[in-house]
């Protein structure tokens, strides 16, 4: 058998193919809760034009975006349906390579959310337009970028989570619950470092805030001063720090995906 | 005695070489030389635990081996996973197998995707002879359905090696029958190798042509049907009275039973010896009947070592 | 072809095939002429290793029962009923009693003495039935030991 000719492998390309339409089928139901929040989402502010006869003025902004790229933390999760690693059997039991073949799912899943998100602004514009609110001329153009590179990044590392881990519920909660305990770092002296250090990533020049949000914080001390500026070099450099974090997180953790 | 082990030498579909697993402190493997010769039908049979569907997760590159070496069609499938895995066809031991949420047609689309040597038509007469419906959902599907959707999934690209874990697990009598054929045509088409892995012998009886016995994570006995035929006998004797049995035959002796004064010994040798043995030790020989493949399995599973 | 192959038999399954042609044959269910069915065919059919069927034809071509024809396949060559395949079969059903006899401890002098009643006792049954046409077999059911 061994000179006997073999059965090929697939190509890339039709690994992916199949990939894209298989994820967009395994998301099919979460793309319906997502229509379904929208089509609420238009009935109240079909409410909202009828109370104010017709100057409803909905507006759109990009700032819209950011509770949809915290949420492209989760989808990771739905693209391989809560399972394990132990539970992934089929998938690497194809005739791919198991890291580009997790990379190749991962990756439609990023597709299909970027989609979303681009799906999500057009029924937003929607609104805006049919309720005579403003078209978001007064933001500057990067800004509309933001959604997309917030989203991408987020995706990567939740899909970093998910490859490595059967519970990445518990590691996501466990991580919520400690930063909202961060608070207690600040207190004594001995781990005010750590507790800055906490800070600056989150909310930092070049911190998740920036990467989220596009706009960077204002001077400290000034109250209520963050998410003031909207500087394109600073939200730039923070996207690509986080885009490389979460890129060598998600690669090492394609690479890395638990046996059993 | 030792039961063969290794089938000499040729050309191996799959050998592994004192191939070793563990899995923390828990060693599955401990040095097996498994041996499949291309064209065979090799029933690997063994309790639950015993270390079988870790071996052919090993031979798919599922697992990385903790020692010794596996050769899969000459490849190492570890370095050549994925064209390893293309010239196999799979059924796992586990249920949930491809994508809940698909149907079963869909689940062959995807399937298809992945091998491009895959043949609709045979694919689509494989689901008809197994009574698989194309529209039901994966997830939704019983016990036995689930398993012959596994077998169309793992026969419709035509590959030269089957590795089977409990393929009939699950199905019913008519069913099971079905698939012994379906899998002697693939054997008689192709030319395929197949290895099954099973605790169930009697099913697979009339397709195989050699014999692993897998116990503990280690191959106890490893040897084409027709030798097991040879060698391994039931013999009956009657014994007189104060009889003390016979110390050279004990080695060879795999399984000792009996009714009082007539002893029934499953041996293994050549059956004139072991007759004369016998007959020079004082007993009257009255059978030395050949076992069926199943009753061989059982005798050599339960031989206490 | 339904060949009946017995799992609970321990002979090797080409020699049950074998045997079952030669059998077939031996009562004239098939004759000289008749096709066999193909390796794959077969093998299929009776749910068995191919390489046991192919191992059978082999055996049969050899004893000279079946040619194997370009094109054709296997092909009953023996005419039916022939002389050498009937005795086949009588010797494999004497080999076997007497197996069994071992088995249990009867001589071959016992066994030859219970033959010849049985086959009396037969006999003398199947003489009382006006309605038997010559060559058909007695309706005495003929028990499995």
């Amino acid at each position: 058998m061994e000179s006997a000719v073999l059965n090929p492998v697939p190509g890339l390309r039709a690994v992916a193919a199949e990939q894209f339409r298989s994820v967009g089928l395994a998301l099919r139901r979460e793309g319906l809760v997502a229509g379904g929040f929208l089509a609420l989402g238009s009935l109240w502010i079909a409410q909202m034009q009828w109370n104010s006869m017709g100057h409803a003025s909905f507006p759109l902004s990009p700032e819209a975006g950011i509770p949809v790229s915290v949420l492209a933390l989760l989808v990771p999760m739905a693209v391989w349906k809560g399972e394990g690693p132990a539970a992934r059997g089929y998938h690497r039991a194809m005739p791919v390579n198991h890291a580009a073949h997790a990379v190749a799912r991962s990756l439609s899943g990023l597709a299909w959310t970027m989609m979303a998100v681009a799906g999500y602004f057009g029924w937003l514009a929607a609104m805006a337009a049919l309720t005579g609110g403003k078209m978001g001329g007064e933001y500057a153009p990067y800004q509309w970028v933001v959604p997309f590179t917030a989203a991408a990044v987020m995706y990567l590392l939740g899909s970093a989570l998910t490859l490595v881990t059967a519970h990445p519920w518990r590691w996501l909660g466990g991580g919520m619950v400690a930063f909202m305990f961060t608070g207690v770092l600040r207190t004594t002296d001995g781990t005010r470092g750590l507790w800055d250090l906490v800070n600056t990533v989150i909310e930092g020049k070049y911190g998740l805030q920036t990467l989220i949000s596009g706009m960077s914080p204002g001077s400290p001390g000034e109250f209520g001063s963050y998410m003031q500026n909207a500087v394109a070099s600073t939200w730039l450099l923070a996207t690509w720090m986080w885009a490389a974090i979460a890129i060598s997180l998600f690669l090492f953790a394609a690479y890395r995906q638990p046996e059993r | 005695m030792t039961l063969p082990v290794r089938l000499g030498d040729g050309t191996f579909a799959i050998a592994t070489h004192d191939l070793t697993k563990r899995f923390g402190r828990d060693t599955a493997l401990r040095g097996v030389d498994l041996q499949v010769p291309e064209g065979a039908v090799y029933v690997l049979v063994g309790p639950n635990g015993a270390g079988k569907t870790t071996t052919l997760k090993l031979l798919l590159g599922l697992y990385a081996a903790d020692g010794g070496s596996v050769r899969v069609l000459g490849m190492d499938p570890r370095a050549r996973g994925p064209e390893v895995r293309a010239q196999v066809g799979y059924v796992p031991e586990r249920g949930d197998w491809g994508y809940g949420y698909m149907s079963v047609g869909r689940l062959l689309e995807h399937h298809a995707a992945y091998f491009p040597r895959w043949d609709w038509p045979y694919a689509m007469s494989l689901a008809q002879r197994l009574d698989v419906g194309l529209d039901r959902k994966v997830g939704k599907l019983s016990k036995g359905m689930t398993r012959r959707v596994h077998l169309v999934l793992a026969m419709a690209h035509r590959p030269p090696l089957l590795l089977l874990d409990e393929p009939t697990d699950g199905l019913d009598p008519v069913m099971r029958d079905e698939t012994l054929g379906l899998l002697a045509e693939h054997v008689a088409d192709t030319g395929a190798t197949v290895l099954i892995s099973t605790h169930l012998v009697h099913e697979v009886d009339r397709l195989a042509d050699h014999l692993g016995v897998m116990r503990d994570g280690r191959l106890t006995a490893q040897l084409p049907r027709e030798v097991l035929h040879q060698n391994l006998r039931r013999y009956r004797a009657e014994v007189p009275a104060g009889w003390t049995g016979v110390p050279r035959l004990d080695a060879n002796v795999v399984k000792r039973g009996g009714v009082g004064r007539e002893i029934q010994w499953s041996v293994w040798g050549d059956e004139r010896e072991v007759a004369r043995t016998l007959a020079e030790s004082g007993a009257t020989l009255r059978d030395a009947a050949p076992l069926t493949l199943e009753d061989a399995a059982v005798v050599l599973l339960s031989r206490k070592d | 072809m339904q060949l009946a192959i017995d799992t609970a038999d321990a002979r090797p399954i080409e020699t049950q095939i074998v045997d079952e042609v030669r059998r077939a044959l031996a009562v004239g269910a098939l004759e000289a002429g008749s096709p066999l069915p193909a390796v794959r065919t077969l093998a299929a059919e009776l749910r068995v290793n191919p390489g046991a069927v192919a191992r059978a034809y082999q055996v049969l071509q050899e004893q000279g029962v079946v040619e194997m024809r370009w094109g054709h396949g296997p092909v009953v060559t023996r005419p039916a009923g022939a002389s050498e395949d009937r005795a086949a079969l009588a010797k494999r059903v004497a080999e076997h009693a007497l197996r069994e006899a071992r088995r249990h401890g009867v001589q071959p002098r016992e066994l030859a003495e219970a033959l010849r009643a049985a086959i009396a006792a037969q006999a003398s049954e199947r003489s009382t039935e006006r309605s038997e046409r010559p060559g058909e077999h007695a309706g005495t059911p003929l028990h499995r030991s």
